[in-house]
C-alpha cells in the first residue's frame, strides 16, 4: 500500500482546530487510518519542467526532478507531514482535503452531509464512434479558482497518483486527467486516433524539440510512460484521444497528457476528465477528486457529455445516494444498545445525510463514497463514529464444543515421541523444486504439482517429500557437533486426478540420524518404537532404493485393526545422495505416512 | 571408636600439638580453608574442637610506604636537617628555595605536628625537640613501624598481636601516623583459632579416632555390604563446568503453534483443514473478492500449471456466488458489477490464506453456533528477504452464532491474544475486502510493546448468504511466523526455516 505524507498545518487550517499531534493522530487512528507517523518533507522544483519533487527530510535522494530527470533543482518549501498507509477503499480520505472533511465530521466541528455548489460550465464532450471496445465512457468537470502552491500541487498530484491505484486499477478502470483550462479551447471531442494520424508533444517533452512531437503509436513506443502503460492498449487498431475545439491534444487515456495543457503554478482553473471502461469507476474518482478540490476553495462546474448514441449526461452528478437502514439490524451486528437517534448523530458525524423515519432510517451516502455496496458498510461507520474504544468487549456466550483435527492431534503425539527419543524438530519450507526433489535423490522425475509463476527457480512446486528437506538441513548444519538426530512433520504433495483440486496431500514423518557412527540399526529401533507406541503392527520388507545403499533399505508396513498398510521407507542414505547433498557424514533416514494410522 | 572423613580426621590431628589458626591448618593440610572451617565446625558440634574467634588488625606495606623507606630520611627530617644548618630560623617564604621544591605544606606540617618548629609570625623556628632521641633522625614509633613493615617479605602481613617485632610501639606508632594512611594498608579481619576440648583430647589419646577410605562413587556392593557406613565420599565441587545437555524439542514456531491451537480448543473452537492446493473459487470468489481484484493477480498469487483447474462445488453454490459479484443477488448488496467468468473461478492456486479454509467450513455447515479454526500454509509471490517469504503459517477462525457481533468479536479476540501471552489488546478501525466491520488487532506485548496481531471483522453479507448462513459470522486471521520471530528475537524470517542445530539447542521451552 502506498504511503501519503499529509500536511498536517494545512490539515489543522482546513479542520478549523488545533490539535497536538497525539490528538491528531489519535482522531486520524479511531477513523480507521494507518498512521505511520510524523516526518519532515522536502520540496524540490525543477527548472526545466516545473515538475515538484517531495522527499523525506532524511531519504536519500539523488537531486534529480522525478518527472524530467534533470537536476536543476530549486528548493521551494517543506512541510512537517503525517504518513498515513493508504487503504484502497477509502480514496475520499486519500488527501489533505478528504481527511480534514471527515476529521470535522469526526471532531463534531462540522456535520452531515457536505454540500457542494455546482455551476454550469456549458461546456461539451462529444463522444465519437469507434471507442466502444477500446474505452469506452468518459466524464469531465471544471474546477475554477483553486489557489495553486507548490504544496498544493504535489497533493493534487498525488490525489490523481493515488486514485489510479485504488479505483482506477493502475489506470485500467480509471484514468485521470487534468489540465490547465486556459491552455484550451471548449468544446471537446473524444475519439478514436489512428497509430499514426497526428503527432503531439507528451508531458515532459519540451515543445521546441522536434524529437518530442511523437504520433500515438511513437509515444507507446519511446516515451516511458507509453512504454510503461502501452499494455493497456494492446491489440487496440485505434486508441482513445481528448482534443479541443481549435484540434488540440489534451491527452491520449490512458498514457498521457500533452505538454500544451500541463497544469503549473499558475494555473487557476482546470479541466478534468475521466475515462475507462467502467462507468461506475470514473464517475466515482472524478467526484472524490473534484469535492477535495472544492474543499480546498474550488469553485465545481457541469461538462455535458453527449455519445454517439445521443444519450447525453451531465457530469460530475454529485447527488447522494439513497439508502434505508433498518435499526435493528445495526444494533445485532454492533452489539450493544444504541437508539435510532444516536445513530442519525452518529452517521452525520462520518458525514452522511440521515434521518429516523418511522423505524427506519433515511440514510444519503455522500458522492464521494465509493465504497458502500450494502447496509453493513453504513454499520461500519456507525460503529467508527461510535468509536470502537469505547465498545464494551464480550465474548459470545454460547456453550461450543472443541473438536481438534485426528490428523494434528496424531501428529502432536509423533512430535512428542520423538522429542523424546532426543530428536530435534525443524521445519523446512514447502516449496521446492524437481532438482533437489528428485534428481538429488538419484529419483526419477514423476509427473507432479507444479506452479505456473514461481517466484524463483528454487521453487517450482510444493514439496513431493520431506527427505529432501532434512537432508538441506543436515547440510546447511555440517560444521555443527556430531551426531544430530533431526525430524520433520509435515505435508507432502503428489498427483491425483481423483482429487477435487486435482492433488493430493499425505502427513508425514521424516527423521534423520547424521554421525560417525549413524547406521541402520538406529532407524530400524526408532521404527520398532514409534510402532510400538502408536500400537501398530510392524513388518520389514528389504528393498532396493536408489536413495539408499543397496542391502541397508527396507520398506516398512504398519498394521492396523486387522489391514496392513505400506508406511514408508527406511534405509542407510546412498553415497551418492550424501555427496548431492554435500554432506560428509553417513546419515540413516526414515520417512513414514501418518494418514494410515489416523 | 570414631571413623572421622579425611578432612575432619586431618583437622583434629593437626590441632592435636595444641591450638592453630584455621589459616595455618589450612596450610599444614593443604586443604582450602573453607574445607578446613567446614571440618572444624563438624568437629565442633560432636563437642571436640573448639572454634575461637579473635578479631585483628592486619597491616602490610604500601608502594609509597617502601618508597619513603627507601629514602632514609623522612621529609621533615630532612627538612629540620636543612633549617638547623641554617641557624634555626626560615622565613616561610624561603623555605621552598631551601628544600628544593614548591610545594612545602607537608613539610611545615609535619614539623609542627612533631613539635620540632614552631611559628614566630611568618618564621619557622626549630625547637630542642627535634634534637633529642626522639628528633629528626632518632628513633620514632611510626618510622620504626613502616621500617618493620617495609623489610619484611614482600605480601607479609603484620599483626597487631604478637607478631610485630617486641619493641614496636604499635599504638603510639598508629597515633603518629594519622594522615599517612597512604603509607600502609590496614584490614580488619577475625582470625579462628581452633583447639581441642577436654574431650576431644581424651578421645585421642585413647586411639579412638581413626580416618575413614574415601570413595568417589557408590557401588552397589558398597550398598548391599552396609560397608557404606565405614566410608566416606569424595566431596565434589558443584562450580565445576559439566558438559551441556540439550532435551528433544519441537521446533520453536512449532511451539507458537501449538500454543495457539491450544488456546483456541480450550476457547471451544473446532479445528478444520482444506486442500492448500486450492481453487481461486474458495480462495477468493467465495470470499467476494472481484476477479480483477489486484490480489488475484499472477504478481501476487502462485497459480498452477499442473494441475491447473479444479472442481467447483455445486452448480446452485457457484451460482449464488456469480451473482453476488455481479448485482449483489439476493444479499442486498449493489455487487461489484461486472460479468463473472467461471473459468477464473476453476484456476488452481497455492492458497493466499487460511480464510479458504474456514469458508469451506462455513459452507459445509452455516447453522450456528459453531467456533471454528485452522492453522496452516499460506503462500503469496513475495521475494524473499528478512521479513518476507513466499510462504507463511496463518491462524484463522470464525464464529457463527446468534450472538455474534462487533461487541463479542472484540471480546472474542481480547480474550484469545490475553492467553497467547498478551498483557493488552486494542483495536482500530481497518478495511478488509470480506469482512465489515473490519478491525485491526494490536496486543501488548512486553518488552515489545504494542505489536499488530491480525485483521478480523464480521464478514459481509455476500460472503454469508450465498453459503447459506443467516447469523453474523465473526472472522479473524493472522500469521504466526512474526509471533515467534518476536519471541525468539530473530530479526530474519529466513532464520526460522534454516534450522541451525545450535539455535534449535538453544531456543528455549519456557515463555
Amino acid at each position: 500500500m502506498p504511503l501519503v505524507g499529509i500536511p498536517v498545518e494545512r490539515l489543522k487550517k482546513l479542520v478549523g482546530q488545533e490539535l497536538d499531534r497525539n490528538e491528531l493522530r489519535q482522531a486520524l487512528e479511531q477513523l480507521g487510518n494507518d498512521v505511520e507517523g510524523y516526518a519532515k518533507v522536502i520540496r524540490y522544483r525543477c527548472d526545466r519542467c516545473g515538475h515538484i519533487t517531495e522527499v523525506l527530510e532524511h531519504e536519500d535522494f539523488n537531486n534529480t526532478c522525478a518527472g524530467c530527470g534533470s537536476a536543476d533543482l530549486v528548493t521551494v518549501g517543506t512541510s512537517d507531514v503525517v504518513r498515513i498507509d493508504l487503504l484502497p477503499v477509502r480514496p475520499d480520505m486519500f488527501d489533505v482535503a478528504g481527511l480534514a472533511r471527515a476529521l470535522r465530521g469526526y471532531l463534531g466541528i462540522e456535520t452531515g452531509l457536505p454540500k457542494y455548489r455546482l455551476g454550469k460550465s456549458g461546456f461539451k464532450v462529444k463522444v465519437k464512434k469507434g471507442l466502444e471496445d477500446v474505452r469506452p465512457f468518459i466524464v469531465a468537470a471544471v474546477v475554477r479558482g483553486v489557489n495553486l502552491d507548490e504544496e498544493t500541487v504535489k497533493v493534487v498530484m498525488k490525489m490523481q497518483e493515488n486514485l489510479h491505484w485504488a479505483m482506477g486499477r493502475d489506470r485500467r478502470r480509471a484514468s485521470i486527467g487534468v489540465y490547465d483550462l486556459a491552455t484550451v479551447e471548449p468544446g471537446f471531442e473524444y475519439r478514436p486516433v489512428e497509430p499514426e494520424e497526428l503527432r503531439f508533444v507528451p508531458l515532459g517533452g519540451l515543445p521546441e524539440d522536434p524529437k518530442a512531437l511523437l504520433t500515438p503509436k511513437g509515444i507507446l513506443e519511446q516515451h516511458p510512460k507509453g512504454k510503461a502503460y502501452a499494455h493497456l492498449l494492446e491489440g487496440m487498431k485505434v486508441y482513445p484521444l481528448l482534443a479541443d475545439s481549435g484540434g488540440r491534444v489534451l491527452s491520449m487515456p490512458p498514457i498521457i497528457n500533452s505538454e500544451q495543457t500541463r497544469v503549473t503554478q499558475s494555473t487557476r482553473d482546470f479541466f478534468i476528465d475521466v475515462t475507462g471502461p467502467d462507468r461506475n469507476a470514473i464517475t466515482k474518482s472524478l467526484n472524490v477528486l473534484v469535492t477535495s478540490l472544492a474543499e480546498l476553495g474550488g469553485r465545481l462546474e457541469t461538462v455535458q457529455v453527449t455519445y454517439p448514441d445521443g444519450t447525453e449526461m451531465v457530469t460530475p452528478d454529485l447527488t447522494p445516494t439513497d439508502a434505508i437502514l433498518n435499526p435493528d439490524t445495526a444494533t445485532k451486528v454492533l452489539g450493544f444498545d444504541i437508539r435510532a437517534e444516536e445513530m442519525t448523530k452518529l452517521l452525520e458525524k462520518m458525514r452522511y445525510g440521515a434521518k429516523a423515519d418511522g423505524g427506519r432510517l433515511q440514510v444519503q451516502v455522500p458522492a464521494f463514497r465509493s465504497d458502500i455496496m450494502h447496509e453493513y458498510d453504513i454499520i461500519e461507520d456507525i460503529a467508527i463514529g461510535y468509536g470502537y474504544h469505547n465498545i464494551r468487549p464480550r465474548l459470545v456466550p454460547t456453550m461450543t464444543v472443541s473438536r481438534p483435527q485426528p490428523v494434528e492431534e496424531l501428529s502432536e503425539m509423533v512430535r512428542r515421541l520423538m522429542t523424546g527419543f532426543g530428536f530435534l524438530e525443524v521445519m523446512t519450507l514447502v516449496l521446492s523444486n524437481p532438482s533437489e526433489q528428485f534428481e538429488f535423490l538419484r529419483l526419477a522425475e514423476p509427473e507432479h504439482p507444479e506452479i505456473e509463476n514461481p517466484a524463483s527457480i528454487e521453487q517450482t512446486m510444493p514439496r513431493h517429500n520431506l527427505l529432501t528437506g532434512l537432508l538441506s538441513t543436515l547440510r546447511k548444519n555440517s560444521t555443527r557437533e556430531m551426531p544430530q538426530s533431526i525430524f520433520e512433520v509435515g505435508d507432502c504433495f503428489g498427483l491425483d486426478k481423483d482429487a477435487e483440486t486435482g492433488v493430493s496431500v499425505s502427513r508425514r514423518l521424516a527423521a534423520g540420524k547424521a554421525g560417525p557412527k549413524a547406521g541402520f540399526a538406529d532407524g530400524r529401533a526408532l521404527t520398532t518404537a514409534l510402532a510400538r507406541e502408536l500400537d501398530a503392527g510392524l513388518r520389514f520388507d528389504s528393498v532396493e532404493h536408489p536413495s539408499f545403499i543397496p542391502g541397508r533399505c527396507t520398506r516398512v508396513f504398519c498394521q492396523r485393526n486387522g489391514k496392513e498398510f505400506e508406511w514408508g521407507i527406511l534405509g542407510e542414505v546412498h553415497p551418492e545422495v550424501l555427496e548431492n547433498f554435500n554432506i560428509s557424514q553417513p546419515v540413516v533416514m526414515l520417512e513414514l505416512n501418518l494418514d494410515s494410522l489416523i | 571408636m570414631v571413623k572421622l572423613p579425611k578432612h575432619e580426621y586431618q583437622t583434629f590431628a593437626a590441632v592435636r600439638p595444641g591450638p592453630r589458626s584455621v589459616e595455618k591448618v589450612a596450610q599444614q593440610v593443604e586443604l582450602d580453608q573453607s574445607l578446613v572451617m567446614a571440618a572444624a565446625q563438624a568437629l565442633s558440634q560432636r563437642g571436640w574442637v573448639l572454634i575461637e574467634e579473635r578479631p585483628e588488625d592486619v597491616f602490610s606495606i604500601t608502594e609509597a610506604g617502601r618508597n619513603i623507606e627507601a629514602e632514609g630520611l623522612w621529609p621533615e627530617e630532612f627538612a629540620f636537617a636543612k633549617i638547623r644548618a641554617r641557624g634555626g630560623r626560615i622565613s616561610l617564604q624561603e623555605l621552598p628555595k631551601l628544600l628544593g621544591k614548591d610545594d612545602v605544606r607537608s613539610e611545615v606540617k609535619w614539623l609542627m605536628r612533631r613539635g620540632w618548629c614552631y611559628k614566630e609570625g611568618d618564621t619557622l623556628v626549630a625547637t630542642d625537640k627535634g634534637n633529642t632521641e626522639e628528633g629528626a633522625g632518632g628513633l620514632n614509633p611510626d618510622k620504626e613501624f613502616i621500617g618493620a613493615l617495609s623489610t619484611s617479605e614482600p605480601g607479609a602481613r603484620w599483626t597487631t598481636r604478637g607478631e610485630l617485632p617486641g619493641s614496636v610501639a604499635v599504638d603510639a606508632a598508629l597515633g603518629l601516623l594519622k594522615g599517612r594512611g597512604e603509607l600502609f594498608k590496614r584490614k580488619h579481619r577475625v582470625t579462628r583459632i581452633l583447639s581441642l576440648t577436654e574431650s576431644g583430647r581424651q578421645l585421642w589419646t585413647e586411639r579412638q579416632v581413626q580416618q575413614a577410605r574415601e570413595v568417589t562413587q557408590l557401588t552397589s556392593e558398597l550398598i548391599v555390604s552396609g560397608k557404606w557406613r565405614d566410608v566416606t565420599f569424595k566431596r565434589y565441587d558443584p562450580n565445576l563446568e559439566a558438559a551441556p545437555r540439550y532435551p528433544g524439542k519441537i521446533h520453536p514456531l512449532q511451539r507458537v503453534i501449538q500454543e495457539t491451537r491450544r488456546a483456541l480448543l480450550e476457547m471451544g473452537f473446532e479445528e478444520v483443514g482444506s486442500p492448500v492446493v486450492e481453487t481461486a473459487f474458495w480462495n477468493f470468489d467465495a470470499l467476494f473478492q472481484p476477479q480483477d481484484h489486484p490480489a488475484r493477480e499472477m504478481q501476487d498469487t502462485f497459480y498452477m500449471t499442473s494441475p491447473e483447474r479444479g472442481r467447483l462445488p455445486d452448480d446452485k453454490l457457484v451460482k449464488l456466488v456469480a451473482d453476488t459479484h455481479e448485482d449483489g443477488g439476493d444479499t442486498g448488496s449493489t455487487g461489484w458489477r461486472y460479468k463473472w467468468k467461471k473459468e477464473l473461478a476453476e484456476r488452481l492456486v497455492l492458497r493466499t490464506h487460511t480464510t479458504a479454509t474456514t469458508i469451506r467450513a462455513l459452507a459445509q455447515d452455516p447453522n450456528p453456533p459453531r467456533k471454528v479454526f485452522s492453522i496452516g500454509k499460506t503462500f503469496r509471490r513475495e521475494n524473499v528477504d528478512a521479513t518476507h517469504l513466499p510462504e507463511f503459517i496463518q491462524i484463522d477462525g470464525i464464529i457463527i452464532d446468534e450472538q455474534a457481533n462487533l461487541a463479542t468479536l472484540l471480546g472474542t479476540l481480547a480474550e484469545f491474544y490475553l492467553k497467547m501471552g498478551a498483557e493488552e489488546v486494542r483495536f482500530r478501525p481497518s478495511f478488509f475486502p470480506y469482512t465489515e466491520p473490519s478491525v485491526e488487532v494490536f496486543a501488548r506485548m512486553g518488552r515489545l510493546g504494542w505489536v499488530e496481531m491480525c485483521g478480523a471483522g464480521i464478514f459481509r453479507p455476500e460472503v454469508t448468504r450465498p453459503m447459506g448462513c443467516t447469523v453474523p459470522v465473526l472472522a479473524w486471521g493472522g500469521g504466526l511466523e512474526r509471533i515467534a520471530m518476536m519471541r525468539f528475537g530473530l530479526d530474519d524470517i529466513r532464520k526460522l526455516y534454516w534450522c541451525d542445530i545450535d539455535w534449535l539447542k538453544e531456543a528455549k521451552l519456557c515463555r
